[in-house]
């Protein structure tokens, strides 16, 4: 058993590191469907396990510059924000026609990364957004030795994804990377490695407040709890670190593949095949 | 400041967060192995009373809280790195989300 979760915990470090996604979208239904856990565990479980895998991944990240710390903390607004208002809603709103709706979005975002080239800015290019707040960044790719000088664009169509993204979050427990990741990177034109470094930086301060109350309610099983969270930290550490080996594009396409797995993991749980996600 | 200094001090923080949380839940995983006691959750403010008193799950818990507490000690140094380098806007950027992250606690405690 305590071998079963440190693998669970360690493939979620691993892929939540490399993606930008908390991992949750692994641990809870693992925990539940193969291991038996009650979902209230398995989600508490999780959450540490998102800041975990936050905490670890953007530990790197930010250090080498990957995670974009300015455009993180903008959209963070809209993500706590909207992770309150997805709390709220969950009570009033069916939770089917939510899954089906993300799933579309999911399978869309997944088919338009597939189909269209990633898209970059200059900084000082014309369609760079600057004037309020100037998010541009720059990084070195470690594939190549480059340096990659970017600017951000569609900053309100961020915030507004970065809210829908933070409602999911509040609504299914599930962090918002797979809705943030291809909004930082289709629509904003931020570089893959970037956009799911920002999001793995992001995820820990989304994630917080429930973890807070979880905790207060003794939700959190400190066993499970803490060898979710070391396995996960283990986990970052190897994924940061394959980061660097893979070409941005590659990480482009198996993300558009880990978006239809999760697309098809809403979809289970929309028609209650899967109790937890 | 420069954007390199920005990310030096909050990947110390975030860094030092880590290591330390994951040395603590380490010592409290062996711990618990060699001497198992029910995996009872402890009250927050017990955790230190309970750990002086020698029970491990209060060693892994305070793991877990140097850990969630590790994220919102980064809003607070990236503040404080934004007022000192004088960015106004971003310092109310990150003004906004402590209070949001501050509210969401509160309003479902």
């Amino acid at each position: 058993m305590v071998l079963a979760v440190l693998l669970i915990a360690l493939a979620a470090g691993l892929l939540g590191s490399l993606f930008g996604l908390g991992g949750g979208i692994i641990v809870i239904p693992a925990l539940t469907l193969a291991l038996g856990f009650g979902v209230k565990e398995a989600i508490g479980a999780s959450l540490v396990g998102v800041i975990a895998s936050s905490t670890g991944a953007a530990s790197r990240y930010v250090h080498e510059g990957y995670a974009n710390i300015k455009l993180g903390m903008l959209l963070e607004t809209a993500t706590t924000a909207g992770s309150i208002i997805g709390a709220f809603i969950a009570i009033y709103l069916d939770q089917f026609f939510l899954l089906l709706a993300f799933s579309i979005i999911l399978v869309y975002s997944s088919l338009h990364m597939l189909v269209h080239k990633e898209r970059m800015i200059a900084p000082d290019s014309a369609e760079a957004e600057r004037e309020l707040l100037d998010l541009s960044c720059q990084y070195v790719d470690p594939i190549n030795g480059m340096q990659v000088c970017y600017g951000v664009k569609s900053i309100r169509t961020g915030m507004l994804a970065s809210l829908g993204a933070g409602s999911l979050s509040g609504l299914l427990g599930i962090g918002g990377g797979v809705i943030k990741v291809p909004v930082m990177n289709t629509f904003m034109c931020v570089p893959m490695k970037a956009a799911t470094a920002t999001s793995n930086f992001m995820i820990g301060v989304t994630a917080l407040a429930s973890a807070v109350i979880y905790f207060r309610y003794g939700y959190i099983d400190p066993v499970l709890g803490a060898l979710v969270a070391v396995g996960v930290i283990f986990g970052a550490m190897v994924g940061t670190r394959t980061v660097d080996k893979v070409q941005g594009k590659s990480l482009r396409k198996l993300f558009a593949v880990v978006l239809i797995a999760v697309a098809i993991l809403m979809i289970l749980k929309a028609f209650g095949m899967l109790e937890a996600l | 400041m420069t954007p390199e200094q920005l990310n030096k001090i909050v990947s110390l923080v975030l860094r030092l967060g880590m290591w330390l949380s994951l040395g603590i839940m380490i010592v409290g995983l062996v711990w618990y192995a060699v001497d198992p006691v029910p995996s009872e959750v402890i009250p927050v403010e017990k955790v230190l009373d309970q750990l002086f008193h020698g029970n491990p799950i209060a060693m892994l818990e305070l793991g877990i809280l140097v850990l969630i507490a590790t994220p919102f000690l980064r809003l607070l140094t990236a503040l404080a790195a934004f007022v000192y380098s004088k960015q106004y806007k971003f310092v109310l950027v990150s003004l906004v989300v402590i209070a949001i992250v501050l509210l969401g606690i509160f309003i479902k405690v």
